[in-house]
């Protein structure tokens, strides 16, 4: 194998790549990346068991020559110290070359590396993804989705389910639902070529975390491949392929209140505005609770009492409030992250009750809908 | 007339009191001493308010004659050795002649002795002899001290609770037994039995009856010789620990006694198999010439001087070590419960009932064979535990066909031992994460719990733990401005001495005036801002061990590298990365714990499953 790379689309490529990798693994060639070279391009594959990332360069562009190949092949380099190398090297123009046994010699300008490689042939296999159950769309808009619901996952493994996303499709909408069972986020995709057949998957939100970063924001369309057991993104030059999570997505349709006895209507900016603050002192008590009554005169007061180190309150003017008075404890970090999600101006917030779970929305539609259960308090 | 003056017996051997006679432990000491030098069988000790009011010890020993006895009494009287020589082979627990005499004058001390042909009863108080009769003939002896320290009350005004002073004598017999297996000891304090061994010269029912015959069971053997010592003795499982090294009893030539280096290496035998600050309870027996240990250092002979230490040292390391991995295991999920009911039966006018305490230790050791003999939890069905043993008539051990006696000596160590390395590590088949913490899997013998990162921590700590030592002595930093060392005159004759170590390891001492060494540069792989700290404990290596060890002084680099590098609790692995892990832990020379100690896999056996789920009861 052999063949010479401008070296910031092999960086570029690289980059990718590398968020697939894991320093920590039980597999030890997964912590290398595979490199193939055809007569087509490039293809750099990395791994952790979980996510599998590959970019592909091809040898022309755009009418521009990326890459002549003098010999085709593979072989498997430990990453981190590829990575760094290829960063480092002093021109734009690397030559890549494998000898005998694995031998690796890198050249750029008059620095030449030798690396020991790994048998290509060890490298696990991609999963193979069917072209069918398949279906689209724009990057930018997968990349809100993403960042309206990931939050909301759990860290712990304790319910394995519950550190990923749900999609589901429903009367041609996406459903994304996330939940830690202390609070959840759902957004609603109006898609067109739904396949109707998928019921629901979970994709772990660890890759759906990494799949943010990869993706570009821009319109260019993003293929989205199910199989019962992984899940393929797909763009030009970049796939993603990800393991789904085994097991039953709990049913949460019915966790979200149908009737609402107190309405707000807020100005999210200033409503996350003042949490922030009144979470200054909720911090240093463990559980971040802040407090939220309303008031007469289309008011609502924030507050947070922490006995060693004093007490904020302030007073917000809201837009509407009707219904029942109500006072009522949250987390503060819950909040934020909802209303950060709810990327809008005004939302509306509709409480049931002081120990009811409730929800934050848009003003102008349901499509994203976040539910947060309040703290008990005494 | 002269200032100085001889002073009269009676105060000498009162100041003589003060060394040996510290408490009423030291009086029981010096008693039972006594009588196990007399080669008594029996030895029964009373105690009443922990010793200070009374304290009887009746042994049926040789006894002494009339004469004897009333010899006894005098300072440097004694019967254990006549030449000089004989000091330097010692084989008996006194030799110095002076504890009768110091005893006796601080209480009220009443002797009944008989050597069988003649005999006598002296009462003796404070030192002189008040009263004399003849005795009955009965072999053996019985003294009896009363009041103890009635005329020194500074001494008796600084005893502790008679808790504390019961606690020493009771600590003073279990030693005393561990180390006389062939004598049946009796302790009764206040009327009762605080401990009662057999004299079967079994150990292990010794330690039955000290610790308790649950704590026994997970005792395994130990065996081991060069050409000057011999070591033996029996250890817990790593399962099993105390938070005081004080469990750990060693024996030399059946004298029990107090060796911190020897207590270490038995301690370092164990290192990484029990968690930081827990020990093992143990009983390590050494024996070798006379000649080679030194007991003369102390009046009250706790201390020993050992020749060829380091020898030993790595003995007794080595035997322990051995024996601790061929049958260190996975701990089980839940001990099944000890089935302690003695067996009933119909009493037979031919066959009297069994008395109670022979027989039950007979089971238990009985019981301890088996479980040992059975070498698995791990490979083979999961332990049996007999619902009934019935007494006397023994069922033969499956393993142990060449067995015709009941009571073999030592049972543990002639049986056939496998012969590998390790223990060997299951063959797991995968089922699964709990939590993305644990992986569960199966054989059939039941199923595992194993914590991946513990697993994980132990396959990198082999490796780095081998990393971690090849360092390269010679590419060396020099230094600006030198390090500086002192030294005491004898610490730096010895260091001179063992230059070549360091230099191994890339340090070059200089001498720099007396006593004093600087260094002018230092090994690459140093830690930063460390250097003196890392120098001054290579060179207490040196003079401690005379070899500077890079690997143990870096031990904790290593595990922290092995815990950084591993992957965490709450991490979801795939089939092939578990496969991939228990591989590797298979591959690892002790797969059952972690660096730390902690255990790796937890075992829960078909038994233990059925019995849970009420299928077997």
């Amino acid at each position: 194998m052999k063949f010479d790379i401008m070296r910031d689309r092999l960086l570029a490529g690289l980059n990718d790549v590398m968020k697939a990798v894991s320093s920590k693994t039980t597999i030890p060639i997964l912590t290398g990346i595979k490199i193939d070279v055809t007569h087509e391009g490039l293809h750099l594959t990395g791994s952790d068991a979980d996510i599998t990332i590959q970019t592909f360069i091809p040898v022309e562009e755009n009418g521009e020559q990326l890459i002549n190949v003098s010999a085709t092949g593979s072989i498997v380099l430990q990453a981190r110290m590829f990575n760094e190398i290829v960063r480092k090297l002093p021109t734009n123009d690397v030559e890549i070359e494998v000898s005998a046994g694995f031998a690796t010699n890198i050249r750029s300008g008059k620095s030449e590396f030798h690396l020991i490689g790994l048998d290509a042939s060890e490298y696990p296999l991609l999963p193979e993804v069917a072209a069918d159950r398949q279906f689209s769309m724009p990057a930018d808009l997968l990349k809100s989705v993403i960042r309206e619901t990931v939050f909301a996952v759990a860290t712990s493994e304790s319910r394995p389910v519950l550190t990923g996303v749900n999609w589901k499709i429903l009367d041609n909408e996406l459903i994304c639902v996330a939940t830690d069972s202390h609070r959840l986020a759902r957004r609603k995709i109006q898609l067109e070529q739904l396949p109707a057949e998928i019921n629901s998957v979970v994709i772990p939100g660890k890759s759906l975390n990494e799949l943010n970063k990869i993706l570009e924001d821009t319109t260019d369309l993003v293929q989205i491949a199910l199989t019962n057991y992984h899940v393929l993104f797909k763009t030009d030059d970049v796939l993603f392929f990800s393991r789904l999570l085994e097991g039953n997505y709990p049913d949460t349709s019915r966790l979200i209140p149908e009737e609402y006895k107190t309405n707000v209507t807020i100005n999210g900016k200033a409503l996350l505005q003042a949490i922030d603050r009144a979470s200054l002192l909720a911090r240093e008590d463990r559980n971040n609770v802040v407090r939220f009554e309303t008031l007469e005169n289309n008011t609502v007061e924030i507050s947070s009492n922490s006995p060693e180190i004093g007490k904020v309150e302030e007073q917000i003017s809201v837009e509407n409030l009707e219904g029942e008075a109500l006072k009522i404890s949250f987390s503060a970090k819950y909040m934020m992250e909802a209303l950060r999600a709810i990327d809008g101006q005004d939302v509306i917030i509709q409480f049931t009750g002081t120990m009811r779970p409730f929800i934050l929305r848009s003003i102008h539609d349901d499509a994203i809908l976040q539910l947060i259960l309040p703290v008990r308090t005494y | 007339m002269g200032k100085i003056h001889i002073m009269d017996e009676w105060l000498s051997n009162k100041i003589a009191a003060g060394e040996v006679v510290e408490r009423p432990a030291s009086v029981v000491k010096e008693l039972v001493e006594n009588a196990i030098d007399a080669g008594a069988t029996t030895i029964e000790v009373f105690l009443e308010e922990a010793g200070l009011s009374f304290i009887q010890v009746v042994d049926n020993g040789s006894g002494m004659s009339e004469e004897d006895a009333l010899k006894s009494f005098a300072r440097h009287a004694t019967s254990k050795i006549e030449k000089e020589q004989d000091l330097f082979r010692i084989r008996t627990l006194g030799f110095r002649g002076e504890a009768l005499a110091s005893i006796s004058s601080v209480c009220k001390m009443t002797m009944k002795t008989s050597d069988g042909q003649d005999g006598a009863e002296l009462y003796i108080e404070g030192g002189h002899i008040k009263s004399q009769q003849p005795a009955a003939l009965r072999q053996g002896t019985d003294i009896t001290v009363a009041q103890l320290f009635y005329n020194t009350p500074a001494r008796l005004k600084y005893l502790k609770t008679v808790q504390t002073e019961l606690g020493h004598s009771i600590d003073l017999i279990n030693r005393l037994a561990l180390g006389n297996p062939h004598i049946a000891f009796k302790l009764v304090h206040n009327g009762q039995v605080q401990l009662q061994t057999n004299g079967r010269g079994q150990v292990q029912q010794v330690l039955a009856a000290i610790y308790g015959a649950h704590n026994a069971k997970k005792m395994f053997a130990f065996k081991g010789e060069t050409n000057d010592y011999k070591v033996h003795g029996f250890a817990t499982l790593p399962e099993l620990t105390r938070a005081s090294k004080n469990y750990i009893s060693v024996f030399v030539n059946g004298r029990w006694v107090k060796h911190y280096l020897v207590q270490k290496a038995v301690v370092d035998a164990f290192h990484t198999y029990l968690p930081i600050e827990r020990y093992p309870i143990a009983a390590l027996f050494i024996e070798g010439d006379p000649q080679l240990t030194d007991v003369n250092v102390h009046p009250a002979k706790h201390q020993i001087r050992l020749s060829k230490e380091t020898e030993l040292l790595q003995l007794v390391e080595q035997t322990i070590r051995d024996s601790v991995r061929e049958v260190v295991r996975v701990p089980l999920a839940a001990k099944p419960k000890k089935l302690e009911k003695l067996p009933s039966e119909q009493m037979n006018i031919w066959k009297p009932a069994p008395t109670f305490n022979e027989d039950k230790m007979a089971a238990i050791v009985n019981r301890l064979n088996e479980n040992k003999l059975e070498p698995a939890p791990l490979r083979g069905e999961p332990v049996q535990i007999k619902e009934s043993t019935p007494p006397l008539i023994m069922e033969q051990p499956v393993v142990e066909e060449q067995t015709t006696q009941l009571l073999v000596e030592e049972p543990v160590m002639d049986a056939p031992l496998p012969k590998e390395e390790n223990a060997p590590f299951p063959q797991l088949e995968i089922i699964g994460q709990i939590h993305g913490t644990y992986i569960v899997a199966q054989m059939e013998d039941g199923f595992y719990l194993i914590d991946q990162h513990a697993a994980q921590e132990r396959i990198k700590y082999e490796y780095y733990r081998e990393k971690v030592g090849e360092v390269d002595a010679n590419e060396r930093q020099t230094l600006l401005l030198p390090l500086t060392f002192h030294y005491s005159a004898d610490e730096a004759l010895r260091l001179m001495e063992h230059q070549q170590g360091l230099q191994e390891v890339g340090i070059y001492l200089e001498p720099f005036g007396q006593n004093s060494f600087v260094v002018r540069e230092h090994p690459t792989w140093f830690p930063k801002g460390f250097e003196q700290e890392i120098i001054e404990e290579l060179i207490e290596q040196v003079l401690t061990t005379r070899k500077a060890d890079v690997k143990k002084l870096r031990e904790e680099a290593a595990i922290m590298m092995s815990c950084k590098k591993s992957i965490k609790a709450n991490y979801y692995l795939t089939k092939e990365q578990m496969d991939q892990l228990l591989n590797d832990l298979r591959e690892a020379e002790n797969p059952f714990t972690c660096p730390h100690g902690r255990p790796v896999l937890i075992h829960f056996s078909t038994y233990e499953l059925e019995k849970m789920f009420k299928r077997v009861m």
